[in-house]
């Protein structure tokens, strides 16, 4: 039926499902309780070449395309969504910003790091009092007297991956008085004075995938080291994020499939009043809308994978398939888990299954690279064209 | 140095086996992946890839015999980091036991030419763990087995650590040698994505009776005359009942004792 999924598609998923069940399977409940950053099978999963699935192979990468991508996520995030949201973060936000925008030199030396494992990415946007209103961030860059480094200063939080990443894709205002047109991108690496990590946000999902404040204190940045133009930033942050958004759809889909494919086995097990539960309308009913809303979105991803694969020669934006992707894969995510652990009932809330954490997984995917209030806006104004 | 490694493709250790009525054997995997690497023989690729990331080995070769089509495990050992595959596949070799395999690799290794070291797992043809040895013979090389670590290896010799009953023992050799490995020696990696799309990239040769020059390879003199499922088994829960623990927990002991399992 779907035949853009290719025979090498299948062994790409193949693959990220096996790694899935048997390496992190095992350590992900753990992990999730422990808030830990699981990096033994984030560094293997740098060398398998899951931090660069779309990268091309001249940076280091498997040169595959986002529906590689995106299999691989889902398979991912089937298992431990906190390994998927650093997955993500590597193969979009960090390297696609850089390929698009960075320079030869900058792709050969920060990309292929990222993309063959050797090196940790992670990509910071978000302030304590802004997130979706990047135009608003107090974070600083000023060009030195000589002109070649930019002083950074300033404090961003949320940034995933922090307390381990080599280097971050950092975006900070080089002229506030022009609001979003004044944010610049920068290559930030961490092993240089006047960076500093911050204290780890404890959250209620995702709990493995370390989330830190990051702060800078007259932070030397070379120039040659600025992402694209001076006031670009906005730019750069608004279309990586479409690129990240398919990931956050893949996510939210493997979080969901977990939880059908859960309750599937439980209602075909469990038996209530003499019978098994599968066999109660209600529940039916619950199956048939989580399958049917799980489908839904994996065909919004599809649709929105082959739009941006479409839009390399077009050069088309793909915002509005992006959008709708995750905005719907997202809010599915978050009602079928919600059914799944009222089907699970006790045992669903129960911290011996993983139900709950399936759960608390999936209320990110509504939250971060756009809320769902933000797709929406997205969506609507690319069909009425009106701001 | 030239490194062989001999594998052979399995149904996937997920699979659901089913014995039809025609004495048949056939599989499905709900996964999607019915045929893997044999599982012990990731252990011996492994083996091969470490001595080539050392530099010791320039090349290492995946090995296996079957129909013309049963690829998934040299794509896997080729993902994983072998530098070829070869498949031997011959209507004349069709049905053979482990020593006509044995004959297969053999020919199928002096084909190749100039090979030091020929790679197994511990075991590769119907959970017999002879097939190493044969091949060994076959080739008149030294085989060593169960061999846990490669101490030394240098273009003449090599120097192996090999379990036996109650410990380890130390062997040396020269070359060119049989190894048939243990699941110690090393965890086997898996595949990288990047591995998969070479892989896809490499033609897999595959040879015949016109390379090989075995007349036949002998058939097999193992006959398999019955293959039958595993009875279920049987098991009974006995629940002890009592308001009283001290009477339950004595009940409990003295059915344990009765059943001999205390």
């Amino acid at each position: 039926m779907f035949d853009f999924i290719t025979e090498e598609h299948r062994e790409i998923q193949q693959l990220a499902r096996d790694f899935a069940q048997r390496s992190i399977a095992p350590i992900a409940e753990a992990h999730d309780e422990s808030g830990d950053f699981p990096i033994d099978t984030i560094r293997q999963m740098g060398q398998m070449g899951f931090m660069g699935i779309e990268v091309p192979e001249e940076y280091g990468g498997v040169g595959m395309d986002t529906l590689a991508y995106s299999l691989a996520l889902t398979e991912i995030c089937k298992v431990d969504a906190s390994h998927g949201t650093v997955m993500s973060v590597n193969n979009s936000l960090f390297s696609h910003g850089i390929l698009k925008f960075g320079t030869e030199e900058q792709k050969h030396k920060y990309v292929t790091a990222v993309a063959t494992g050797e090196k940790l990415g992670a990509y910071s946007l978000t302030e304590p009092m802004s997130g979706s209103d990047a135009g608003n961030m107090k974070s600083t860059a000023v060009l030195n007297e000589e002109g070649t480094h930019y002083v950074i200063n300033g404090r961003k939080s949320w940034v995933t991956s922090a307390p381990y990443a080599d280097i971050i894709v950092l975006f900070v205002m080089t002229d506030p008085q022009a609001k979003h047109r004044g944010v610049t991108a920068f290559i930030i690496e961490t092993d240089q004075p006047g960076f500093e990590r911050g204290k780890k946000e404890p959250k209620l999902g995702i709990r493995a995938s370390a989330t830190s404040e990051i702060m800078f204190e007259n932070y030397l940045c070379p120039i040659e080291n600025r992402l694209g133009k001076e006031g670009e930033g906005f730019k750069i942050a608004m279309t990586v994020l479409d690129a990240g958004r398919i990931g956050i759809a893949s996510q939210a889909l493997g979080i969901a499939d977990a939880a059908l494919e859960a309750s599937i086995a439980y209602a075909k097990e469990r038996e209530a009043f003499g019978q098994k539960i599968g066999q109660f309308q209600m529940i039916q009913q619950k199956l048939a809308d989580m399958k049917t809303r799980v489908e839904a979105s994996r065909l919004l991803i599809y649709q929105a994978c082959l739009a941006k694969s479409a839009s390399k020669k077009s050069g088309k934006r793909y915002s509005l398939e992006a959008s709708m992707a995750k905005l719907y894969a997202s809010e599915s995510a978050m009602w079928v888990t919600t059914q799944a652990i009222q089907i699970h009932g006790g045992m669903g809330y129960s911290k011996e299954m993983p139900l709950e954490r399936y759960f608390r997984d999936a209320k990110i995917t509504e939250i971060y690279e756009g809320t769902s209030e933000i797709q929406r806006m997205v969506i609507a104004r690319s069909l009425t064209g009106l701001r | 140095m030239k490194v062989v490694v001999c594998t052979k493709q399995t149904p996937s250790t997920t699979a659901a086996i089913t014995l039809n009525n025609d004495g048949s054997v056939s599989w499905e995997d709900a996964g999607g992946k019915p045929n893997i690497l044999n599982p012990w023989d990731e252990y011996g690729v492994e083996t091969g890839i470490r001595l080539k990331e050392d530099g010791k080995a320039s090349d290492v070769i995946a090995l296996t015999t079957g129909a013309p089509d049963d690829t998934v495990g040299l794509k896997t050992a080729l993902a994983m980091g072998c530098t070829e595959a070869i498949i031997v596949a011959d209507e004349a070799y069709a049905g053979v036991d482990t020593l006509g395999t044995a004959r297969i690799m053999a020919a199928a290794i002096n084909n190749i030419g100039d090979v030091s070291l020929a790679i197994f797992g511990r075991q590769i043809n119907g959970d017999m763990g002879h097939t190493a040895v044969q091949t060994a013979v076959k080739l008149g090389w030294t085989p060593l087995t169960q061999v846990t670590a490669i101490n030394e290896i240098d273009d003449d010799r090599i120097v192996v650590e090999r379990a036996v009953d109650d410990g380890r023992e130390t062997v040396e050799a020269p070359l060119p040698v049989v190894l048939s490995v243990s699941k110690e020696i090393y965890e086997p990696r898996y595949p990288s994505f990047m591995g998969i799309r070479k892989a896809n990239r490499v033609k897999i040769p595959v040879w015949g009776n016109d390379e090989l020059n075995l007349d036949d390879a002998g058939g097999s003199k193992v006959d398999w005359s019955d293959i039958y499922d595993i009875p279920a088994r049987e098991g009974t829960v006995q629940m002890i009942d009592s308001d009283d623990m001290a009477d339950a927990a004595k009940e409990l002991v003295d059915s344990l004792f009765e059943e001999k399992v205390i």
